[in-house]
């Protein structure tokens, strides 16, 4: 298989992944909202008022997602207390975001550049659109890494924009969110109300107690199961990307070798983030939280990490690029300290 | 006879949409090429503007280096007054070599190498290489995209009939402008 079908693929199994992401989350809530409207006691199991119920139920569902998808750019930004820099502040970092912008031919539609005062390399970019676009980098990816290994962490971010990426994942973090307030509402309303229907019952029909107990065990069913569904489907959407923007960045700056030096650098570098938000944490470019040990806690993280390891990344851009890339050649030194200009 | 006539009527609405649509993607993508071609446009500038400043700059520390100087004035002379792909690319390459040979001769000057306006006119030359680079890429990309949509059957006809000329790449070398990483074999 040429690199070029392999790339195509990987666009391919992209954008399959954001149609897996859309309807599984719309089947999530929709689900969600069955169960809620059966355990407050609608009668969900009657097919016109259960389907009616749900389809309403699902919309509104649908709406707090757009209206989610709206905020959430600019709520990771505040979380991660991201800072937008001048050009004067840091003109070789202006620079090199120019060569990568001007390379994807995006230089009218200029994301908006961010620095996060942390000295764990890493970078993130969200947004709406393309005209909305925001690209934040650490201090300390700045002064760690090399000129041409930080023009390809960059490029790695353009590519999320220009990959659609930070839509799907705004919207994923709006789904999971709205889930965990859809089995919140489900447990408040099982403690809660849980006792007064209990006196209702010895007054009422048979029926009405099984179809109660139904919901019971539905609700906690949904309550244990649905996060976690809504997690997996982040996971699975937030790893094949990765990939993708790795390929799509060392394409767009033919320097596939920058990328790999980069991802090497920054995988010998344990510094975790000093505060990151777990909703946020696989619009990163690295798993923010250091998963690298052999104790049971990393192994365990691992596993439900946001991001593929990073040899395993290393090892797919030089699958793409063989014949080209080296991984195993001595790094470049890293900058001399301050030599960025920008503190 | 009605239904007949109905069908007919649906098709050839579906055949005009068609070629409306196909005939503005081939237009959008002639326009993204000359988006990205006047980017080009706009870098080359850039590089030209860089040269006498740096040529002057060396000039200070290797006053007798005349030739080279001239040729990179020369070149750049050249490089300004040309135009279209294909002789703009030959005059680049030009002023590349020459660029080439004047960083080369900068090497023997240490005193010229410590300079500060020297050193911020090497990062300004590399990024300004970059950018050359970097908007190339993106207009041959995008003579890539427009080329294919021109050859792929049904878009090909509308391509023909409407008169979507071929467009040019702009193939040049490249001069490695990177300030030399100081890899060490141990």
């Amino acid at each position: 298989m040429s690199a070029g079908s392999l790339y195509d693929e990987l666009q391919r199994e992209n954008e399959r992944a954001s149609r897996f992401l859309l309807i599984g989350s719309v089947l999530i809530a929709a689900v969600m909202v069955w169960v809620v409207a059966g355990a407050l006691g609608v009668p969900v199991l009657d097919p016109v008022v259960g389907v009616s119920v749900t389809a309403v139920g699902t919309a509104v569902g649908l709406l707090f997602l757009l209206a989610a998808t709206r905020s959430g750019p600019s709520i990771a930004l505040r979380a991660a207390r991201a800072r937008e820099v001048p050009r004067e502040a840091a003109p070789e970092l202006h620079n090199l975001f120019d060569e990568v912008c001007v390379s994807a031919g995006i230089m009218g539609t200029k994301p908006k550049l961010y620095v996060v005062d942390d000295p764990a390399p890493n970078a993130f970019a969200t947004g709406r659109s393309l005209e909305d676009s925001h690209v934040a980098v650490t201090t300390g990816l700045i002064e760690r890494l090399p000129r041409y290994e930080l023009r390809a962490v960059l490029a790695h971010e353009v590519a999320h924009i220009l990959n659609d990426d930070i839509r799907t994942v705004t919207l994923a973090v709006a789904t999971a969110g709205l889930v965990a307030l859809l089995a919140d509402v489900l447990v408040r309303f099982m403690i809660l109300g849980g006792g007064r229907r209990g006196g209702r019952t010895s007054g009422g029909g048979g029926g009405g107690g099984i179809a109660q107990l139904l919901f019971l065990v539905l609700g906690l069913l949904a309550v244990i199961l649905a996060p976690l569904a809504a997690q997996v489907i982040r996971f699975a959407v937030s790893r094949q990307r990765e990939y993708l923007a790795d390929a799509t960045a060392a394409d767009l700056l033919r320097d596939p070798q920058s990328m790999v030096n980069a991802l090497r650098r920054i995988d010998e570098d344990h510094t975790s983030l000093r505060r990151f938000e777990v909703a946020t944490a696989h619009l990163w470019f690295e798993e923010p939280n250091e998963t690298s040990a052999d104790d049971r806690a990393s192994r365990m993280a691992r596993r439900f990490a946001t991001h593929p390891s990073i040899r395993e990344r290393v090892e797919r851009l030089a699958t793409l690029n063989a014949g080209t890339v080296r991984t195993d050649a001595p790094l470049p030194p890293p900058p001399p300290p301050e030599s960025r200009g920008y503190h | 006879m009605v239904w007949f006539a109905l069908v007919v009527v649906v098709l050839l609405i579906g055949v005009v949409v068609w070629v409306i649509s196909a005939y503005n993607r081939l237009v959008r993508a002639r326009v993204r090429i000359d988006e990205a071609w006047a980017q080009i446009d706009t870098q080359l500038q850039r590089r030209h503007d860089l040269i006498p400043n740096l040529v002057n700059t060396v000039k200070g520390y290797a006053a007798h280096e005349r030739e080279t100087f001239e040729e990179v004035t020369a070149a750049r002379a050249k490089a300004i007054s040309v135009q279209g792909p294909a002789d703009l690319a030959e005059a680049e390459n030009g002023l590349t070599q020459a660029l080439g040979k004047l960083l080369a001769i900068t090497e023997n000057y240490p005193d010229l190498k410590a300079d500060q306006n020297f050193r911020q006119l090497q990062e300004e030359l590399a990024h300004t290489e970059n950018m050359v680079a970097g908007s190339r890429g993106h207009y041959n990309a995008s003579v890539r995209e427009y080329d294919t949509a021109r050859q792929v059957f049904p878009t090909s006809v509308i391509a023909s009939s409407f008169n979507f000329e071929e467009r040019e790449y702009f193939e040049v070398e490249t001069v490695e402008v990177r300030q030399a990483p100081n890899v060490s074999f141990e």
